[in-house]
């Protein structure tokens, strides 16, 4: 990796401050994500602004904003979701740990698929008795009622989840390194600055331009979508820049369902990979796609693409896997 | 006017490092909520609730997205209390920053929020820490001092800024000013508190 020079370090800063105050538009927050990616080998999030983000919390408290008693309904609602909260994670803790002694997977550093799920599963129950929660607030008269999410079927839950992610973006602060699924439009174009126009021809420059770029072939994993799909993936960690490229994959309805990518990042948890954008296929013979990852990846594990409702989803069920490609 | 002991000068050598909230009577209550221990859980509620829910308020645009933001914060504050250490800071400000971190991710992406009513803000502004509804911590303490260094003109942008979570064209539009120099003082101010705290190493 390249230090930053003295304008890039000034850029950096700049770009810190805003965002520390909200001065950031969506561009400039993936400028500086990252350009801090960049400087610092694929550091998390947050890693180069803390201070100023801290900076801003401690005059926030200096200029003593008068504070006002939280609402009782709502701690009772933030309560409840602490509980669920904390009994989920306890499950996914317990699934997880026993998946993974489950699999006999020749390579230990793969990441027990079955459990990611099953700890998933946990935590987009959790999202859809949130999302009930919040309906709840709009129906005062079943306000305090509990929905254990266990009596919920997964086709349910998992439609909860998504009413919850077009409704609030609650559901987001659960997974911790997915970012929160916003339109599709936003989703399928290509970010300012993140490259010509014309995939094609970025992937084709990123390859000849950067001698250790990733790249890694999808193999199908399962889902109907995924069978006779060849192609790749390409990822450059320096820049954070990548591109997937499909042969075969089939066309979706892009009003009901989308194509998402998740990254398997080894400095993440993970059950909860990176989101990396969704997008639609129109059935040509080849199709080429940017990736779109909101967060900084520090060591890609694999990539994996699932199907899923139109929008794209915060949490996975994994219940349609297109195609994966492993990297180690 | 508050009762607060003035903050002494940053040391040159050494980043301050803050300690807990109000001096030593509040333990930091993170990590026993990292754990998953429901009194602590109701703990950190009472401690940060009246705090989190007024910042709410003042960047959200109707009571439901303020308390839609609410839940949003605290669920960030579970998922993110074992990353609490005390070591690089009280936490208070740690709780602050994820409330703000959040409420600053859903205002870029509503970006269609009205104005509050404003009227008698700034002479608000001017009378920096003299509400004592806020519980203390060393590093407000400290910015507070930074802030009380600054012209009156830039810390009422800060205060529309930080406080008021106005955006830069709002409060240029508000202070008649350029919106280049809201922009300045703003950075400015920011890297004064930075520099107070002892931060600037990064």
């Amino acid at each position: 990796m390249n230090a930053p020079n003295d304008l890039e370090r000034a850029r950096l800063m700049e770009l810190a401050v805003e965002r520390s105050v909200g001065g950031l538009s969506e561009s400039e927050l993936l400028e500086l994500e990252r350009s801090v990616g960049a400087a610092l080998g694929g550091a998390p999030r947050g890693s180069l602004d803390e201070s100023f983000e801290r900076a801003a919390a401690a005059a926030h408290l200096a200029l003593r904003p008068p504070l006002e008693p939280m609402p009782r309904e709502l701690a009772v609602r933030i309560a409840n979701d602490a509980d669920r909260y904390y009994a989920a994670q306890r499950v996914a803790d317990v699934r997880a740990s026993r998946a993974a002694r489950q699999v006999h997977d020749p390579l230990p550093t793969w990441f027990a698929w079955s459990g990611w799920m099953a700890a998933a599963a946990s935590f987009a129950a959790v999202i859809g008795v949130l999302a009930l929660d919040r309906s709840a607030r709009q129906a005062p008269d079943s306000g305090t009622q509990v929905v254990a999410a266990e009596a919920r079927s997964g086709d349910e839950t998992i439609e909860t989840v998504g009413a919850a992610v077009r409704g609030s973006r609650a559901a987001a602060t659960l997974a911790p390194s997915s970012s929160s699924p916003t339109d599709s439009s936003d989703r399928t174009e290509v970010p300012d600055g993140a490259g010509p126009s014309d995939p094609a021809a970025a992937r084709a420059a990123l390859l000849a331009a950067t001698p250790f770029v990733l790249r890694r072939n999808w193999a199908p994993a399962g889902d109907p979508a995924g069978r006779g799909v060849s192609g790749d993936v390409v990822w450059d960690a320096r820049t954070q820049t990548g591109y997937m490229r499909f042969v075969g994959l089939r066309r979706n309805d892009a009003s009901r369902e989308q194509y998402q990518l998740w990254i398997f990042d080894g400095r993440r948890d993970e059950r909860f990979p990176v989101d990396g954008g969704v997008f639609d296929s129109v059935g040509d013979a080849e199709l080429v796609v940017p990736i779109r990852a909101r967060l900084p990846i520090g060591t890609p594990l694999a990539f994996a693409v699932t199907v899923e409702r139109a929008g794209g989803v915060v949490v996975s069920n994994r219940e349609r896997v297109v195609v994966i490609a492993r990297v180690s | 006017m508050t009762d607060v002991t003035p903050p002494q000068a940053p040391a040159a050598s050494a980043p301050r490092r803050p300690r807990d909230d109000l001096g030593a009577t509040l333990p930091p209550v993170l990590p026993e909520v990292a754990r998953g221990d429901r009194s602590a859980i109701q703990r950190c509620m009472a401690r940060y609730g009246s705090l989190i829910w007024s910042i709410a308020r003042r960047f959200s645009t109707t009571t439901a997205d303020a308390e839609d933001a609410t839940q949003e914060i605290f669920l960030d504050v579970w998922r993110s209390a074992p990353q609490f250490d005390p070591a690089r800071g009280s936490e208070r400000i740690f709780v602050a920053m994820i409330a703000r971190r959040r409420l600053i991710d859903r205002m870029r992406s509503q970006r269609s929020r009205t104005q509050y009513e404003l009227s008698g803000l700034e002479e608000q502004a001017a009378e920096v820490g003299t509400d004592s509804h806020v519980d203390r911590c060393a590093e407000a303490e400290i910015a507070r001092a930074a802030l009380e260094e600054l012209p009156q003109e830039q810390r009422n942008v800060i205060h529309l800024s930080i406080v008021e979570g106005l955006s830069h064209a709002e409060i240029a539009s508000r202070t008649a000013l350029p919106l280049g120099t809201v922009k300045t003082l703003i950075r400015r101010g920011l890297i004064k508190v930075r520099e107070a705290l002892g931060e600037s190493q990064s």
